[in-house]
């Protein structure tokens, strides 16, 4: 990227850390397959090996009991139908309206299965109620499946006590940790289920896991080999997994120094300074996470105001859209309650390691300058929203 | 692949004609109901020509470029030709539009038209009307 470019869509994917890419080139010189019995299936084997160790570490499970898969959306539809499809696809599944699609579109599928599913609404901060997963628990609930943090607002949501109750319950608890791995700890979650996709904090795309714990029973999604425990079959990336755990050790050495104060510092910078475009709004509250900073901006639209911030060299994201002039509404903002008019006027703005206080100050004041000048444009059109 | 024309882009980043004009003759607006964009022209009519236009629009990057280019082509136009503006002729003045940008063109041939049939009836639009 130029100087004068500022990335900060990091929750769409992050840049690659050098230590990972190193790491997947060394991954690729290796030649062996891992289950090949030779030295160069050996070797193959175990660098696999070392990287479900590092994996594991971030997850706080055993190395047995991660699964890599392909990223996110795979673990996500591993821990879903894995469960109720080792189960009859009978039963009740507790998610949130809020999850991501890769956790929604499974869990209406299995609904179409016949699985029963509840979806637990959030409040207007953006967090669940543990109290309202609680609720919605019945006799034949099989799996409760809340994200750590909402991929579009950063909202953490209370999975602490969420797996309090479904422990009590008896109760599997899965939780998608895309947004937090690399970020918070995982460890003391108490989860049964847990996916992360490495390309979400500097590790390669096309890798991430799930960390299954002993015990739950799960069924395969990909069959037809004995990699990953029989939970996944196919050759393993082998790369892949050596560029994440390359990740994972750079991210848990950072997670012992002052990064995250200096992540929340750098949001407050930013939110600080969009305030001074007036009409704005942060779209969560506390408890939130520092990268991920989703505010709305009154009288314009946020696509229309991220295509201006692309043309200055600044990529952000938005959870709304006009395609071919049909509507896309982010189904997060409106299930928190907002209005359909205003969810269209959020952006979100994700921060990674590499952004400086100067990338911060430019994206306030290329955003402060564009925000007044689409209000211009927009007029009292604008103002009627 | 660039998403927008090179005119889109200018007439997005440099808008042009935009704001309503005070003692206008005639407005028309325009809205599309399902994605949100809108578009509100203003304009003063001398000798069944536009004299001078202006716009206010809230929507889609392409909405807004839209918006400023039918400012610039409608005036001088003469009426009659307002009247029968079709979206393929908005789409050449954008210097082409992609087919998920192509909505923004209807809205334009639909705001367009809008005004010169609110000309010759002597309404004005307080509200959108649905088009796009």
């Amino acid at each position: 990227m130029s100087q004068a470019e500022v990335y900060l869509d990091y929750a769409a994917t992050a840049p690659l850390h050098p230590s990972a890419a190193i790491a997947v080139q060394r991954g690729q010189s290796l030649v062996g397959n891992p289950s090949s019995s030779h030295e160069a299936g050996r070797l193959a084997a175990d660098a696999l090996g070392a990287a479900r160790r590092s994996v594991a570490r971030l997850l706080g499970f055993t190395p047995e009991e991660v699964v890599f898969t392909s990223g996110g959306s795979e673990s996500d539809a591993l821990a879903l139908w894995g469960t109720f499809a080792a189960r009859g696809f009978s039963g009740h599944l507790v998610t949130t309206s809020i999850e991501h699609s890769a956790v929604l579109e499974n869990a209406r599928a299995l609904a179409d299965l016949g699985v029963e599913v509840t979806f637990v609404d959030p409040q207007p901060s953006g967090h669940i109620d543990a109290a309202d997963v609680g609720a919605a628990l019945r006799p034949n609930t099989v799996l409760t499946s809340v994200m750590h943090a909402n991929n579009e607002t950063g909202a953490i949501q209370p999975i602490e006590h969420i797996a309090a109750l479904t422990r009590h319950a008896g109760v599997a608890l899965h939780t998608d940790a895309v947004h937090t791995a690399g970020k918070l700890d995982l460890s003391a979650l108490g989860a049964t289920l847990i996916s992360v996709s490495a390309h979400k904090f500097g590790g390669p795309r096309g890798i991430g896991a799930l960390a299954v714990r002993d015990g739950h029973r799960l069924a395969a999604v990909i069959r037809g080999g004995a990699q990953e425990s029989g939970l996944r079959a196919g050759t393993e990336n082998v790369a892949g997994a050596m560029g994440m755990a390359a990740a994972v050790d750079n991210c848990m050495r950072r997670m012992t120094s002052g990064y995250r104060r200096e992540m929340y510092e750098r949001r407050l910078r930013l939110i600080s300074g969009l305030y001074e475009a007036g009409g704005v709004e942060v779209n969560v509250t506390a408890p939130v996470l520092a990268e991920t900073v989703s505010v709305r901006f009154a009288g314009i639209r946020g696509d229309t105001l991220a295509d201006v911030l692309d043309l200055q060299g600044i990529y952000v994201s938005t959870g709304s859209a006009c395609h071919a002039g049909q509507d896309s509404v982010s189904h997060v903002l409106t299930a928190q309650g907002l209005s359909e008019d205003a969810a269209r006027s959020a952006v979100r703005f994700s921060l990674g390691p590499e952004v400086s206080d100067a990338d911060i100050d430019r994206v306030v004041a290329v955003t402060t300058q564009a925000v007044e000048r689409l209000r211009r444009t927009a007029g009292a059109v604008g103002a009627r929203r | 692949m660039p998403r927008f024309s090179p005119e889109v882009i200018d007439h997005f980043t440099n808008p042009r004609n935009c704001g309503r004009l005070a003692a206008a003759d005639v407005t028309a607006f325009v809205g599309n109901p399902v994605c949100g964009d809108q578009i509100l022209l203003t304009a003063r009519v001398r000798d069944d020509e536009i004299s001078e236009v202006t716009f206010e629009a809230f929507g889609c990057s392409a909405a807004l470029a839209v918006a400023s280019i039918l400012t610039e082509q409608l005036d001088g136009m003469a009426l009659a030709d307002v009247a029968v503006l079709n979206p393929d002729r908005v789409a050449d003045w954008a210097g082409g539009l992609s087919p998920d940008q192509r909505h923004v063109a209807v809205l334009g041939g639909d705001v367009a038209r809008r005004l010169a049939e609110n000309h010759r009836d002597g309404v004005n639009d307080e509200a959108p009307v649905a088009g796009g």
